[in-house]
């Protein structure tokens, strides 16, 4: 599974980005992609469809303290 | 005198400044020289500007020679991370790409410390682009950590760390995306201010993730770091994404104590790989904030901030490599083989991966606010979870324990970087042959200032800081 993803990996990272990598070199980075991903699909699952990254910063500022608000 | 003036705080040495204790000319004399002694044996520094330093000096002192009004830093020296653009001046961010590149405009927080007054007198060496927890740097010298040479720095404020531990200079930038400020903070024994997303501007500064990327200081004791706190915070007009929120006077109730503030305990996440001795003094910390008034509060952590550090490792390598990317197809071997082994996940990532990370920042947020910020008004964490491994073996990219040993090195800091919020890290004391142990308190958005209070308030009641290393 992991060496088939680094195969793939090296062909994806020519294709798209014209860098040599041989599968040999992409078993760790393949493995932290996939740890990446399913966290990624981890946190999204049930998340709202109305989102976007801005919403972040409209809440870090809405949980300021009050007294900078003012 | 030398040494002696060398070790004072910065809040010190800017009020025997004032008080024409010292004029800045010897300060400036006293830490170029010592920068020149040590810098052999630390690489903590990239370029020494004598000349513009001992420059800065005299007007310095001449300023405030025929000025009733001194700004607060004036004639203090300081050196900064080699990722703040001056311009016209080299900034090598810590790599051989760039390391003739000068810059077209200087960044906002350098020019709010020139307006506070302060010297510039040194580039400060740092991990390659910023890419990297240990502190190594395989093609530009990897600083020393002053306590303990064989024992990595952290990164990727490395030169910061080494330098502000060794007594060379009284503060300096660094620039934390996953923990940069609070891990080589931690590693050399220093008080390091991840400050919330949007309250410093980070115009001029090197990019590494604009989604993540935060600048602020490392310092040698808690007062020292809201004094440089206090001259960078502020809305910036050439950074979009800085915050138009005021900046509250930080020595404003510094010294009021923290009876009755409320520290969130997390049950479970950061402490569930740490070591029994780093563990022990962790603990020892929040003993003593209790001893103070503070009323310790066990905090159940939300599931979703177990994927918070994979989440922050995603955002850094996926945008750095949409900014690296022309370097990367091009001069990939001018590239250390540790930047090209962390940036390399951003190469294969799913564009709709990336996204849902960024787009689940506010979720992640909102359940960690409710989980504690409902409960509590700051969260005390470790923050390095093992005793500081050694430089060898936390250097070696082709190892297959390389991405496990980072991925915990970072642990207890990716996550607040995530979480847009500000972290404060303070020391606590020593395990083995002289390696620095950390806590972490983690604030309110925008609320460094009570974070402030209460490191100062454990400060004052520990010893840590007045320790310096044997060198």
């Amino acid at each position: 599974m992991q060496n088939d993803d680094a195969d793939n990996g090296s062909g994806w990272l020519k294709r798209f980005n014209d860098v040599d990598r041989t599968a040999d070199q992409l078993v760790h980075t393949a493995q932290t992609v996939d740890a990446f991903s399913t966290a990624a699909g981890q946190v999204s699952d049930g998340a709202k469809f109305e989102c976007e990254p801005g919403a972040f910063f409209a809440l870090l500022h809405q949980l300021a303290p009050n007294e900078l608000k003012k | 005198m030398n040494s002696e003036f060398t070790s004072l705080s910065l809040l010190a040495a800017a009020s025997a400044l004032k008080d024409g204790k010292i004029s800045s000319v010897e300060l400036t004399n006293a830490c170029c020289d010592r920068m020149e002694k040590l810098n052999p044996v630390l690489n903590c520094s990239a370029e020494i500007l004598y000349d513009q330093a001992r420059h800065d000096a005299l007007a310095a002192d001449k300023k405030r020679a025929t000025s009733d009004i001194a700004p607060p830093l004036l004639g203090v020296p300081l050196a900064h991370k080699d990722m703040y653009y001056r311009v016209g001046r080299i900034s090598g961010c810590g790599s051989k790409i760039r390391a003739d590149f000068r810059p077209d405009h200087t960044s906002t927080a350098l020019s709010r410390l020139d307006a506070a007054g302060a010297l510039d007198i040194a580039r400060l060496n740092m991990v390659e682009f910023a890419l990297g927890v240990t502190g190594h740097n395989d093609v530009m010298p990897t600083p020393k950590n002053p306590w303990n040479r064989d024992h990595m720095t952290g990164g990727s404020s490395s030169g910061s760390g080494s330098a502000v531990a060794a007594r060379i200079v009284f503060g300096a930038l660094g620039s934390d995306t996953g923990g940069s400020i609070r891990l080589p903070a931690a590693a050399c024994g220093l008080v390091g201010m991840k400050p919330t997303s949007g309250r410093v501007s980070r115009y001029g500064a090197m990019p590494l993730s604009h989604s993540l990327d935060t600048v602020g200081p490392l310092t040698r004791t808690v007062k020292d770091n809201a004094l440089m706190m206090q001259a960078i915070s502020g809305y910036d007009p050439n950074d979009m994404t800085s915050s138009r929120l005021p900046v509250p006077d930080f020595f404003d109730g510094i010294d009021s104590g923290i009876k009755g503030l409320r520290i969130g305990v997390p049950e479970s996440y950061f402490y569930d790989e740490i070591d029994p001795d780093v563990e022990r003094l962790v603990r020892a910390s929040l003993t003593t904030l209790e001893s103070l008034g503070g009323v310790l509060v066990a905090v159940k952590m939300p599931a979703s901030i177990a994927l918070t550090n994979a989440l922050t490792g995603l955002i850094t390598t996926t945008e750095g490599v949409a900014l690296h990317g022309d370097w990367l197809k091009n001069r990939w071997d001018d590239y250390g083989e540790q930047t090209r082994t962390r940036f390399s996940p951003g190469f294969l990532m799913p564009a709709a991966r990336y996204l849902q990370a960024l787009n689940s920042r506010a979720k992640v947020l909102d359940e960690f606010s409710k989980a504690v910020f409902d409960r509590v008004d700051v969260l005390h964490t470790p923050v390095i979870p093992v005793p500081l491994p050694t430089s060898a073996q936390s250097g070696d990219a082709s190892s297959r324990h390389f991405f496990a040993l980072t991925n915990l090195i970072g642990r207890c800091t990716r996550p607040i970087n995530y979480l847009g919020l500000p972290g404060l890290n303070l020391p606590c004391g020593f395990t083995g042959p002289d390696l620095p142990v950390s806590f972490q308190l983690v604030g309110r958005p925008f609320d460094e200032k009570t974070l402030f209070r209460a490191g100062q308030a454990y400060e004052a009641a520990t010893d840590w800081v007045s320790r310096s290393p044997d060198i």
